[in-house]
């Protein structure tokens, strides 16, 4: 049964890799990486939603975590290419320094990767979030500029 | 709790090539086995809380458990203390897989925890969280609902809730 849920995931991956690929964008980072990352960021858009939903900030700081930990930059919604504007770590750190009211973990972890989204905002590769119309799915692209 | 995402907002193309037909075939068997399986949990559950409410926890459940397979494989403590701490946070215990009743064996949040201290290498605030999280679980191990990860021959799996 396991070996049917991987399939089924490595299908859906690949096929979703082909779509990067066909775009004609030289990635930086392999096939295989690109899969994780996608699904790194996936799950840290579902961990944000939780995180607001239930006013955790455990789950925003590491969602954030997770935002800044995957090679090149993530773009807002709706936005596109090396200049469109990045997703808003800033805000989920925000919105989870409220809710600790000062609890000295989350302080740290968001000012650890507020230094990693730093950096992370000087690169030249980045994901798009796209979606489907018909299927609802949505998922990340990797682009790179040069 | 947001568990769907916004999808006219972030529309930039619609594809017809013959990949996104694939992922068409492959979303809707997934929608369809989601709909079959919870058909089948509702039919065997004692409930105690609204379907909306097990739908939230189910993915809640779900997503914490990507998280601490996320948290291992990175040797992340952070990601293991969340993903603990959510699943602590759904009403009724959560079993070990493949245990059944309320008898059965809780799932090991102590393992997951030491897993998480381990790799802080003694990081008090890491250890004050993780604390916290085993007092969370250890009032959600008196409880008489449960959590069960249900696997399907056609490899599908999930959480149901059960009520004894």
């Amino acid at each position: 049964m396991k070996k049917l849920i991987v399939a089924a995931f490595l299908l859906t991956t690949s096929l979703t890799a082909g779509a990067t690929l066909a775009a004609d964008n030289k990635p930086q980072v392999s096939p295989a990486e690109q899969a994780e990352a996608r699904g790194i960021l996936d799950m840290a858009r579902g961990l944000v939603n939780y995180g607001e939903a239930k006013n955790d900030p455990l789950a925003l700081v590491t969602a954030a975590k997770m935002y800044t930990s995957v090679p090149g930059r993530v773009l807002a919604d709706g936005e596109k290419g090396s200049g469109g504007k990045g997703l808003d770590v800033e805000a989920v750190l925000k919105k989870a320094e409220e809710l600790s009211q000062g609890d000295e973990l989350i302080a740290k972890v968001a000012k650890d990767v507020r230094a990693a989204a730093e950096a992370q905002s000087k690169a030249v590769c980045w994901y798009e979030l796209w979606c489907n119309n018909y299927t609802g799915a949505c998922w990340y692209e990797y682009y790179c500029a040069y | 709790m947001r568990t769907s995402r916004p999808l006219s907002a972030n529309v930039h193309v619609e594809f017809e090539d013959p990949h996104m037909k694939m992922k068409q075939v492959i979303v809707a068997a997934v929608l369809a086995a989601a709909s079959l399986t919870a058909g089948a949990t509702l039919a065997e559950d004692r409930k105690d809380l609204t379907p909306a409410e097990q739908a939230e926890s189910r993915a809640i459940l779900e997503t914490a458990r990507a998280l601490a397979n996320y948290g291992e494989a990175k040797g992340d403590p952070l990601a293991l203390v969340t993903a603990a701490n959510m699943m602590a946070g759904v009403p009724g215990r959560v079993l070990a897989d493949g245990q059944e009743g309320s008898a059965a064996r809780p799932f090991d949040y102590d393992a997951i925890l030491k897993k998480a201290e381990d790799l802080s290498q003694g990081d008090r605030l890491i250890a004050k969280v993780a604390a916290q999280v085993r007092e969370r679980a250890a009032a959600n191990a008196k409880a008489i609902c449960y959590w069960r990860y249900y696997c399907y021959w056609n490899g599908w799996c999930e959480y149901a809730y059960y009520c004894e």
